[in-house]
């Protein structure tokens, strides 16, 4: 975990100007895949891998920048999401709905940030963040007149502005390609700078960084929070593109998903993270795997990341890189 | 109000089996720090084993030791492949994500090569309740309490007074001063996989007759068990037994009284209520992890 030697903080590397052909290329790949793919489901795929891509970025801006292995964040999709859902399916505007989603969320990770971070550390806090999670799962599950229990909420309606609406599956590639680089954006720019570097001190050694004058519970809450905001424009994403949902978005296979990402990719790895949300939604779909064996999958995956590799495989690729570019300069 | 014990009573049976997982998982965070995900797996994993040797035509109480042995065979072998090497990164953080990691293989593993349909198993017990009065407790509930309360005595009796057990205690207490008197912590810990494999197999071949085993029991299990040790105290057994039977009481009583499917609902209330009343409490643990 430790970028401090090498003096710099896992989530705000500066960017070496010798990347912008890789940039204009993905930029490419990025803008053009509508026009190269062969049918709907193929174009469905790339949509739903760029949400990924935004939800483990959102993920990752509180655990790469803390520490903290967080497990409330999947809770924090399905809030908004619901919240989302149910203003929009009772008349009010989508545009308001998503919106109201957003703050629900961060509301929720404020009134969690506030009972937890003050108080657990390490493990206990994942623990704890869980069982968040399972109580919105059973509330959504339970109280039946307003997230209509287990059948959850469908025919929610879509954004649109104007005479312009979300209403074609390129419409809403385009849409969360924006989304995602928005939160890729708005949480590098948020970690820049001082904020980025109290962040760094808390999960190098939170003790010492208290000791040293720092509100440690202050900057955590705020890093929480951020990230439920970025979460939660994720989930009235959602909401809109699946036009419906249930509690299962609360369980456990969406945190694990969220969990394998930063796992394999390794916490505050920004590029990491997305190479990592990329291949676990596209390779199983290339594989044709159902639900069962992709969560097989990811689980080995993680496992043999923890054990070969524990701090995940960006920085180990990344050495392995410099080291063989240093031996081609000798 | 006889509605109200009856709850009680129930809960008290679900909560000795609780217990018994509890324990298991508050030994493996005071003996090596580990907290264990896939402990909850190891109990499905026995369960399973308890339902197919009783579907081959065997007894219950011979396919239950089988069960339990199976368990801690489990258990020794993921000390073996996964644990051993996870607990030299000496992170707490490490530890816990790799048991979930194993956790979820674990589970959909299970999910392909069986069905998440429950399967049951009948207890021989199921046709003679327990008749008190008023009250009522089903053949393999009491069976439970009797199992449960028996098998915790007989672990405390185990760290107490035979060598095995003293040597675990020792490396809980002072891994360093363990070794330097010729105690092997590596041994302890695989010894402490052990016995908290078999703690999860008789958890699992009294909740089988109750709940019937399914794929996700694991982890739903796992749920309940790390509410309990975290209030509980996290290495501390009388504190994880005492945890265990309010967890079950009170998740009977919240299934009873307010609404079936709140069971897990309820533990977590139960532990945010403790984590803002007893932050005090909780500040100690936090030390240790």
């Amino acid at each position: 975990m430790t970028d401090l030697a090498s003096g710099r903080a896992g989530t705000v590397q500066p960017t070496s100007p010798t990347k912008w052909p890789v940039r204009l290329a993905v930029a490419v790949a990025a803008l053009g895949f509508p026009f190269v793919v062969a049918n709907d489901y193929q174009l469905h795929v790339g949509i739903f891998a760029l949400f990924v891509v935004g939800i483990g970025i959102a993920y990752d801006s509180f655990v790469g920048a803390t520490g903290y292995r967080s497990f409330a964040h999947a809770a924090f999709l399905a809030v908004s999401a619901y919240a989302t859902a149910i203003l929009s399916t009772n008349g009010i505007d989508v545009g308001l709905a998503w919106l109201a989603g957003v703050v629900a969320s961060a509301v929720t990770a404020l009134a969690i940030g506030a009972v937890v971070l003050r108080r657990v550390r390490g493990f206990v806090f994942s623990i704890v963040t869980l069982g968040f999670g399972v109580i919105v799962y059973v509330v959504a599950n339970a109280w039946v007149e307003v997230t209509r229990g287990p059948q959850g909420i469908y025919q929610i309606p879509s954004l649109s502005i104007g005479t312009f609406g979300l209403n074609s599956l390129t419409r809403y590639y385009y849409a969360v390609l924006v989304l995602a680089m928005l939160v890729h954006i708005v949480s590098l720019l948020w970690l820049r700078g001082a904020r980025g570097r109290r962040l760094l001190a808390i999960r190098e050694n939170e003790d010492l960084a208290e000791a040293c004058g720092l509100n440690a519970y202050l900057a955590k809450l705020s890093a929480f929070v951020f990230s439920a905001v970025l979460m939660g424009v994720m989930g009235g994403f959602y909401a809109q593109y699946y036009t419906i949902v249930t509690p299962d978005l609360a369980w456990l296979q969406w945190i694990m998903l969220l969990m394998a990402i930063v796992v394999i990719a390794g916490p505050g790895h920004r590029i990491g993270v997305i190479c990592a949300s990329l291949f676990l939604v596209i390779g199983p779909e290339i594989l044709r795997a159902g639900q069962s064996f992709r969560e097989l999958l990811s689980g080995l995956l993680m496992l043999i990341t923890v054990l070969v590799s524990p701090e995940g495989w960006t920085p180990t690729i990344k050495r392995y890189l410099a080291r063989r570019r240093a031996a081609a300069r000798r | 109000m006889i509605e109200f014990i009856q709850q009680v009573l129930n809960g008290v049976g679900l909560g000795a089996s609780y217990a018994l997982l509890a324990v298991g998982l508050a030994l493996l965070l005071g003996v090596g720090r580990v907290g264990n995900f896939a402990h909850g797996d190891i109990a499905m994993l026995g369960g399973y084993a308890l339902q197919i040797i009783v579907a081959a035509g065997f007894a219950y109480y011979y396919a239950s030791i089988a069960a339990v042995v199976v368990a801690a065979i489990i258990s020794w072998i993921a000390y073996h492949v996964v644990f051993r090497y996870l607990v030299l990164s000496r992170n707490t953080n490490v530890v816990f994500v790799g048991s979930m990691a194993l956790s979820v293989a674990i589970e959909s593993a299970a999910l392909l090569l069986l069905d998440a349909t429950p399967r049951q198993v009948t207890s021989p017990l199921a046709g003679s309740p327990l008749i008190m009065g008023p009250f009522v407790m089903s053949g393999p509930r009491w069976f439970s309490v009797v199992v449960g309360g028996g098998v915790v005595l007989a672990l405390v009796a185990f760290l107490r007074y035979t060598d095995l057990g003293r040597k675990i205690t020792a490396v809980g207490e002072n891994r360093e001063a363990a070794q330097v008197i010729g105690i092997s912590p590596e041994h302890a810990l695989a010894m402490t996989f052990v016995v908290a494999g078999l703690l999860a197999g008789v958890a699992a071949i009294l909740l089988v007759p109750i709940l019937g085993v399914f794929p996700a029991m694991g982890i739903r299990l796992m749920l309940k068990g790390f509410a309990i040790v975290i209030m509980g105290g996290m290495s501390s057994i009388p504190g994880a037994f005492a945890m265990a039977m309010l967890v079950g009481i009170s998740e009977s009583l919240a299934v009873g009284y307010v609404a079936s499917d709140l069971g897990d609902g309820a533990v977590f209330l139960l532990l945010i209520v403790f984590l803002l009343l007893r932050p005090t409490g909780l500040a100690r643990l936090t030390a240790q992890s």
